[in-house]
């Protein structure tokens, strides 16, 4: 698997490439287009921010990118290669080293403490128990996390599950985090501390797909996708949505 | 019914429609164990005799039946009855019945034709199928098994001893239908009998009994003939009892894990104003209504069961069964069970459920699991209560000693199963090291260890049966009586009818080295027993044993040619007797002594099927079965021991002569061992029932984080191990916990048993419990969870 954290002058090539995507769930008159068709690109160290009112297919279209659902036409690349001519074990394989996910809530195994739940991708890729904690420790201290390492998810705050969720998803070689309204149960503090570490995390090199409904989380993006029944239908680069990172969107 | 509870009611019915599969569950989880008992009990009706069936089988139409032995008898016992009592005589002596190349051994019976008709002193006691009994000298009415063996019908003839008769029926005794019986009208001539009177019309049976008995007379009364305990009843609802416990706790696991499901929809219920009583009467009221179900569908199944094998069960038992008919009473008792059982599982998690406060509730969180200690507390008293039932039951030898062992077997099921979830708690805080899978396995079942704890109960209740029969197996196994062999191995014992004629079939086609009766030697009809000093040191101790009258054969039989010279020499030979006797009297059954010979001991071989003394013949003494014995096994000895392939020729000579069979070593080695297979078969089946309802119930539920872990990139085998992972540990604690639990009764029965017994830990079946269902419920998850194997899906919109 190839090493996706930008480094040196290597060509360019998208770490997410959507074309021409759809997905269509159910046959004949019963048949609802989700999304599509769809294409854009994410380069390294990039974070999209992808907006849409409900059902907009803002999920479908993450869980197309992190191989959880398969497109009915098109083709998804990660990290150049497309997802449709991988095997389930190279998905798996996929999941536990390029890909890493932050969800609203139901993050965490809660049968894990948090250094075991971030450590989790690297135990799963055959890393030794010590390596694997050594490194999650390392990514804990990352999320300002490491004091709290041995508690279990029940015992953490809804902020403190999600930062140990970051720290999961970035843990390792993996570059693309795909968050699907990772601040939607936390409180406007928390959810401000969130996107920081996401923006640092991209800032350092490594890439992230949002989905939010929040404007004021979607201004810590460097662009901004718009969908509505399905289909792209705007996009804003850095700067162009008319709030401040921290103010209130609109 | 207040209008609030009946809105209850029907959403929980409605709940019952919208998931089909947890009802079914619930429903068949109270259907089986209901069915088992319905069967199990009308088949018992059916096929044990009733009270007035046992006192016909005894006595036919009689008040008394004096054994009057011969003519001098029948003459001083009619004496002593009044004149107008009615008497039949019923005269039994053993004979042989031949047809040219033919010659079986039969059991003669001769009774006036009358007698056995309607009103006869003799109704019932035999049964003339077709044709008609016996009226002329040289007529005769024979079994089935006689007829077929020798090849004859109706109307034909037969030889009886030495005189030709006319076949004029067909007789079988209704409870002994494979009895080689032979029915004659008047009595042969060249056939010794034994005479008993049937006597009926009698104003006081008891006063003229004990008048009877003064004289010396041997006397049965009808009033004291039969009787029925209804023990077999009780120990099929233990049985069923037990099956419907084992239910119990997965149907508590079931409710609880559909009520954590619905946990939002009872916040809701409770936000708009339904009380929690409300919710959880409606809620139990829904379980009865399943248990309803399941008890109407178990009856319908146990009766159809019993209903489909009644035409076989005469074929089966060698009886005339009754007629096919359910006791309401025990149906009704098994469905009220069923039901009890189903309302008592669904109350607990219905009370948690509700208790939970409101916002919680609506919250969808899982609410906090309280700790395990005080379970563990109250799983220990259960425990030490258990076993103090069981010591009390064990020591009081009376009539509550069985109730008391019983209870205290469930108290300390129940007891270590309370103590489950704590010891789940603190498993799943020591995981830390485990591989990923079993980590994740042994937290989970930490977490869930309030619905987890019922079904590790659940399996610890079956696996702990079979540790119970086990330990005490083995414990019996240490006799001295169990170390020795049912018979020798190179020994072929043939039994029944034709056993004669297929011995010696056997002997001259396997070259056997030896062939011989296996009688017990008689005086006047009266068994002979050896009495002698017993071989420890008290001498006022003394054992019996029953003695054969040596012969040639018997003595080669028994490998004893060398101790021809101690028979011929006037002396008995012991085979094998340890001890200081020098000599042995030979006693008859009255406790005569009818001769003290000079005890020689012999080593040989001692088996259960042979004797352990052998005399010489003399005067006063016969060879062979006394009157009204058994029919006479005969031995067959090789000169190697008996191989499968040689059983199996020697079972089809047997074959050709009905009523016969072939009986050696092969087939009682280790019996207890079938036994025993038997119990842990049912046992693993239950067990593996109950882990796959378990996995089924916890997988639904553990969906979500199967779908994180499929996110992180956990492989498919990885999902697979963990849900193996999963049943493997709550089986393999369960089973662990089954030893001790199994251990409690074990200990109460040997204390109980009429022999002193040492308890013995079955380290062979103990190691089969510990690994074998562990092994066997992860191999099956794995297996099914490759069916289906939970995808990474179900995101939000």
């Amino acid at each position: 698997m190839m090493e996706l954290v930008r480094s040196g002058e290597e060509p360019e090539v998208p770490v997410l490439a959507f074309d021409a995507i759809s997905r269509v769930y159910g046959d004949g008159a019963k048949a609802v287009r989700a999304l599509g068709p769809v294409s854009f690109e994410v380069q390294h160290g990039e974070l999209i921010a992808i907006m849409g009112p409900s059902g907009s297919g803002k999920t479908t279209l993450l869980a197309l990118a992190g191989a959880l659902d398969e497109p009915s036409e098109g083709q998804v690349s990660v990290a150049g290669r497309d997802l449709a001519g991988l095997s389930a074990k190279e998905l798996s394989e996929m999941r536990r080293r390029v890909i890493g996910f932050v969800f609203q809530d139901l993050n965490l195994l809660p049968g894990l403490t948090a250094l075991e739940n971030v450590a989790l991708p690297l135990e799963l890729d055959g890393a030794s128990l010590q390596e694997a904690r050594r490194e999650a420790r390392e990514a804990l201290e990352r999320v300002e996390l490491s004091s709290l390492a041995g508690r279990f998810p029940d015992d953490l705050s809804g902020g403190e599950q999600q930062r140990v969720a970051i720290a999961r998803a970035f843990v390792g070689p993996r570059a693309l985090l795909l968050a699907d309204e990772p601040t939607g149960a936390l409180d406007s503090v928390t959810g401000e501390l969130v996107m920081r570490l996401l923006r640092a995390q991209c800032d350092a090199g490594r890439t992230a797909v949002l989905v939010t409904h929040d404007a004021a989380h979607a201004a810590w993006a460097d662009r901004v996708l718009f969908l509505r029944d399905g289909r792209l239908i705007d996009e804003a680069a850095d700067g162009a949505l008319s709030v401040s990172r921290g103010g209130s969107g609109s | 019914m207040t209008t609030a509870l009946r809105a209850l009611i029907r959403v929980e019915l409605r709940q019952l429609r919208r998931h089909p599969g947890r009802s079914w569950l619930v429903i068949l989880l109270v259907a089986v164990p209901v069915a088992a008992i319905v069967g199990g009990t009308t088949l018992l009706s059916i096929t044990r005799a009733t009270v007035e069936e046992q006192k016909t089988r005894a006595m036919g139409r009689a008040d008394l039946r004096v054994i009057a032995e011969d003519a001098d008898g029948v003459r001083a016992a009619r004496a002593l009855l009044p004149s107008d009592a009615r008497v039949a005589e019923l005269r039994g002596g053993r004979a042989h019945v031949s047809v040219p190349g033919r010659r079986l051994a039969a059991r003669v019976q001769v009774v006036r034709p009358g007698a056995l008709e309607a009103g006869g002193l003799a109704e019932g006691l035999l049964v003339v199928e077709s044709g008609r009994a016996p009226v002329a000298a040289r007529e005769l009415a024979l079994a089935p098994v006689l007829l077929a063996g020798l090849e004859r019908a109706v109307g034909e003839t037969v030889m009886l001893g030495e005189n030709e008769y006319e076949i004029s029926g067909v007789v079988v005794d209704p409870e002994k239908l494979d009895l080689p019986l032979v029915l004659c009208g008047d009595a042969p001539d060249d056939v010794p009998l034994r005479t008993h009177l049937l006597v009926g019309a009698l104003s006081d049976a008891a006063a003229i009994a004990g008048r009877l008995r003064t004289d010396d007379r041997r006397v049965v009364e009808r009033a004291a003939v039969g009787g029925q305990d209804g023990f077999e009843e009780l120990v099929i609802f233990v049985i069923g009892g037990l099956g419907l416990l084992e239910a119990a706790f997965v149907i508590a696991a079931a409710f609880a894990v559909g009520l954590r499901r619905r946990q939002r929809e009872i916040g809701l219920l409770q936000s708009t104003g339904a009380s929690g009583g409300g919710i959880r009467v409606a809620m139990v009221t829904s379980a009865g209504a399943l248990a309803l179900v399941g008890g109407a569908l178990g009856t319908a199944v146990g009766t159809a069961v019993a209903a489909a094998l009644h035409p076989f069960l005469d074929g089966w038992n060698g009886r005339r069964n009754g007629v096919f008919e359910t006791s309401a009473i025990h149906v009704a008792s098994a469905v009220a069970l069923g039901v009890v059982v189903a309302l008592a599982a669904a109350l607990w998690p219905a009370r948690t459920a509700t208790r939970l406060p409101v916002r919680v509730a609506l919250s969808g969180r899982r609410p906090v699991t309280a700790g395990s200690g005080r379970w563990l507390m109250t799983g220990l008293v259960a425990i030490g209560a258990g076993i103090v039932s069981v010591l009390i039951g064990a020591r009081g030898g009376n009539t509550t000693a069985g109730t008391l062992l019983l209870a205290g077997s469930v108290l300390g099921v129940i007891g270590f199963g309370l103590s489950s979830p704590w010891i789940l708690d603190q498993l799943a805080r020591r995981a830390t090291g485990l591989p990923l899978a079993w980590r994740l396995a042994v937290r989970d079942a930490g977490r869930f260890r309030a619905r987890n704890g019922p079904v590790v109960t659940a399996v610890l209740a079956g696996m702990s049966v079979s540790v119970t029969v086990a330990a005490l197996l083995a414990s019996i196994r240490t006799l001295p009586e169990f170390e020795r062999s049912m018979m020798r191995d190179d020994w072929l014992i043939v039994e029944g009818a034709g056993a004669g004629e297929v011995s010696r079939a056997l002997a001259e086609e396997l070259e056997a080295l030896a062939r011989a009766p296996l009688a017990a030697t008689h005086a006047r009809g009266a068994p002979i027993v050896a009495r002698y000093s017993s071989p420890d040191s008290d001498s006022d101790a003394t054992q019996q044993s029953w003695v054969a009258s040596a012969s040639e054969g018997l003595l080669a039989a028994l490998d004893a040619e060398d101790g021809a010279g101690v028979l011929a020499a006037g002396g008995a030979l012991a085979l094998s007797v340890d001890g200081a006797a020098e000599v042995v009297e030979l006693v008859t059954g009255t406790g005569r002594v009818l001769e003290t010979l000079a005890l020689e001991r012999f080593e040989a071989n001692l088996t259960h099927r042979g004797p352990r003394m052998v005399v010489a013949p003399r005067d006063g003494l016969e060879a062979g079965p006394p009157p009204g014995s058994e029919l006479v096994p005969w031995v067959v000895r090789l000169e190697a021991p008996v191989t499968p392939a040689v059983l199996e020729r020697a079972r089809v000579l047997a074959a050709g002569v009905p009523g016969t069979t072939v009986d050696a070593d092969l087939l009682h080695r280790s019996p207890t061992r079938g036994f025993y297979r038997v119990v842990l078969l049912v046992c693993f089946a239950t067990g593996l029932v109950v882990l796959v309802v378990a996995t089924a119930l916890s997988s639904v539920e553990s969906a979500s984080e199967a779908r994180i872990l499929a996110t992180v990139g956990a492989t498919p085998a990885l999902l697979r191990g963990h849900l193996a992972a999963r049943t493997g540990y709550l089986a393999l604690l369960g089973c662990v916990l089954a030893i001790p639990a199994g251990m409690i009764p074990a200990a109460g029965l040997i204390l109980m048993a009429p022999v002193p017994l040492a308890l013995t830990v079955p380290w062979t079946e103990v190691l089969i419990t510990v690994v074998g269902l562990p092994a066997t419920a992860y191999g099956g998850a794995w297996l099914l969870a490759a069916l289906r194997c939970p995808a990474p899906a179900g995101l939000r919109d």
